[in-house]
């Protein structure tokens, strides 16, 4: 994948780019919002990486700039400022999504990766993988034909597993995309509730479908 | 009054405002009286020329009937018997002989005529000994070429003149000193309050942010403006003390992990010898460092609710449906710790504010429920509505907080000596306090007897 990552402190721009690398991407560096732009409208980018706080323009103005010449890359917002104005801010800008420094590199490429493979949006009534089936519509699950019952916050943590079937999704994403939570609980809603899904749709199957990836979150996919 | 406060007054809009009106008042004062003057005058000269005209007329029907004699006796009685007040007048043959009267001879004139005769008659004006009279007359000149004369003291208007612009001057020159006086006290009234709200404002930028300015009491205009000014610096003086603690707090509570994670460090390059060593060594330093950046993105995202940053991102939502599913993320997760949750949301509660801090203040209050309690241990989650406002409880039938320590367990950092030992930042209640005041939300503990209840109510 072609990445920009737009990032004016030197060493936090050296990690990204060097782990980015390391996983195979092509990464271009601007360490200023005009030099940024520049490249942003110039060359052909499958993803965006724009700090928030840039000498010369700012993120949220380069992005919207840029946006305005046509540009449809997905874009990421790195920054310090957490705060809900600040991401409601950044989103409204046209950015896709949104990361608090400090992070972790597996968190970086999980966004990435949703970013990148986010699909095209098309209303679907059913989503599955392997013998896995979700019907949006009557809100069912079946496995193997047979029904399984679940809880609605079950369904929703399904449903977006679903939707990024193959990818890794961290912690923080379900977080914030399954319970609109801003922050960090110091309890483990995550877990809890990936262990009872995964009781239901996993147990008495031989072959699991949903995948706990060390230090970086979930995935399902269908067995190979 | 020294000399530079009477200028100062002087300059003050209070006073200036009054002289201005007093001048203003003076000229509106002069327009009346030149209009009173004139009209006066006007009606007096038309009502006196009348008078003696029908005197004249009259005297001439007497001659037309009897004769110069009849005449000269009529104005002889007239005279003397003073009928019509100080009239004077003058009979002449058509040889300018005088026959009659008490004014000296003087060639014809039909009509008004205003002179000064130059002999003064003795009972002329006895008001004015010496004073040439002035008088105004009608002259008429008979069918027998005889010449009649009434005149009358023309002093009386000039009398009356004076009486007019003797009033105006006294009511005007009297209307001047009360305004400026009025001034004058109005000025140094208001200066002496400025001057207060000036004092004040030195003494707090001089470092004494308690000060406050006095208010009288009389809820005008500067009352309002002081009132203002002090809740102005009642909220930055909150805001001051906010700061100072918050700087103190990461002084003294971040010294102990950031000294723990030196010495980890440390041990590691000491004793370190094998690559799992290190790694067990950097796995411990960076969750340490992980724990100092979570309490401080706590301390920021605390500050940024306190100063009221998050309003703009204000929305109206439907509390009951949020705790709702706060109940069932929560749920599965007080099972697990064998503990019973109990959820009981009347329907249809509404806040405007922001959804995402309300689910963080319901989150840290189930959370600390469940950390700072024995298993078996039951916690409800309630909405109760009471007319427009509700009250949100959560409640456990845990060991409870002491009621001496009810206010402090809300400080930053503030952890009861039994829970020491448990994680936490000792951040948690401060944030549920920030978003509870951000919100207007009023929030007090109460002995669940046993255990701990917390109610957040809506302002009523």
């Amino acid at each position: 994948m072609k990445i920009l990552l737009v990032e004016d402190d030197k060493q936090t721009a050296d990690y990204i780019a060097k782990g980015l690398r390391e996983h195979g991407h092509v990464v271009d560096h601007a360490d200023n919002g005009r030099d940024g732009l520049y490249l942003a409208t110039g060359e052909k980018y499958d993803v965006l990486i724009v700090d928030r706080m840039l000498p010369q323009m700012d993120g949220l103005s380069l992005v919207k700039a840029a946006r305005a010449t046509g540009m449809k890359a997905p874009v990421l917002f790195l920054t310090t400022l957490g705060g809900v104005d600040d991401r409601v801010a950044g989103l409204e800008a046209g950015g896709d999504d949104y990361l608090t420094k400090p992070f972790a590199f597996a968190e970086l490429r999980a966004r990435i990766g949703a970013l990148s493979r986010r699909p095209p949006i098309v209303a679907t009534t059913s989503l599955g993988v392997g013998d896995l089936e979700m019907d949006l519509l009557a809100r069912t699950v079946t496995r193997a034909g047979k029904r399984i019952e679940l809880l609605a916050q079950e369904f929703k943590v399904l449903e977006y597993l679903l939707r990024h079937a193959g990818e890794v999704v961290t912690r923080t994403m379900l977080l914030e995309k399954v319970w609109d939570f801003h922050f960090d609980p110091k309890t483990n809603i995550v877990e809890t509730h990936i262990s009872r899904l995964r009781s239901k749709i996993d147990k008495g199957f031989d072959r699991p479908l949903l995948h706990t990836i060390r230090g970086a979150g979930y995935v399902i996919r269908a067995p190979d | 009054m020294s000399s530079a406060r009477l200028i100062r007054i002087l300059r003050s809009a209070s006073f200036r405002l009054p002289l201005l009106y007093a001048v203003l008042f003076v000229l509106s004062a002069g327009v009346l009286f030149a209009s009173v003057y004139w009209t006066a005058t006007a009606a007096m000269q038309n009502d006196m020329a009348a008078v003696l005209r029908s005197e004249a007329y009259q005297l001439a029907e007497v001659h037309r009937r009897s004769g110069l004699a009849g005449l000269a006796e009529q104005i002889t009685r007239r005279i003397n018997f003073r009928t019509r007040g100080p009239i004077f007048y003058l009979l002449q043959a058509p040889n300018r002989r005088v026959v009659v009267g008490n004014l000296p001879g003087m060639p014809p004139v039909n009509g008004a005529i205003d002179f000064e005769p130059d002999q003064p008659q003795p009972e002329a004006d006895p008001d004015r000994p010496g004073e040439r009279p002035k008088l105004t007359g009608f002259g008429l000149t008979l069918p027998d070429g005889s010449f009649l004369l009434v005149a009358q003291d023309a002093n009386r208007l000039v009398d009356m003149q004076r009486a007019i612009i003797r009033a105006f001057a006294w009511s005007g020159g009297l209307t001047l000193v009360l305004a400026i006086a009025g001034g004058v006290l109005l000025g140094s009234n208001f200066l002496r309050r400025i001057d207060t709200i000036t004092r004040t404002s030195r003494a707090i930028m001089e470092g004494d942010l308690s000060a406050r300015i006095p208010v009288r009491g009389t809820h005008d205009e500067i009352d309002q403006l002081v009132a203002s000014l002090n809740a102005m610096l009642a909220r930055i003086q909150q805001l001051m003390d906010g700061l100072r603690q918050v700087s103190s707090d990461i002084a003294h509570d971040l010294r102990t992990p950031l000294g723990r994670l030196r010495q980890r460090l440390e041990d590691a390059r000491e004793r370190a010898t094998t690559t799992a060593d290190y790694s067990a060594a950097t796995d411990a330093a960076i969750e340490e460092a992980d724990a100092l950046l979570e309490t401080f993105s706590a301390l920021l995202r605390i500050a940024q609710v306190e100063a009221g940053a998050q309003k703009s991102a204000f929305a109206t939502f439907d509390v009951s449906a949020l705790l709702k599913s706060l109940g069932e993320t929560y749920q599965p997760v007080v099972e697990d710790s064998d503990r019973t949750l109990q959820v009981e949301v009347e329907p249809g509660a509404t806040l405007s504010g922001d959804r995402q801090l309300m689910a963080q203040l319901v989150s840290n209050l189930l959370e600390n429920a469940l950390r700072h309690t024995p298993e078996g241990t039951t916690v409800r989650l309630g909405l109760h509505r009471h007319g427009d406002g509700f009250e949100i409880e959560v409640a456990d039938n845990g060991p409870g907080i002491p009621a001496s320590e009810h206010d402090k367990v809300f400080d930053r950092f503030y952890r009861l000596d039994r829970s020491r030992s448990t994680s936490g930042s000792g951040l948690g209640l401060a944030m549920v306090k920030a978003i509870a005041g951000l919100h207007g939300l009023s929030i007090r503990l109460e002995d669940a007897k046993p255990g701990l209840r917390v109610v957040l109510q809506t302002a009523k």
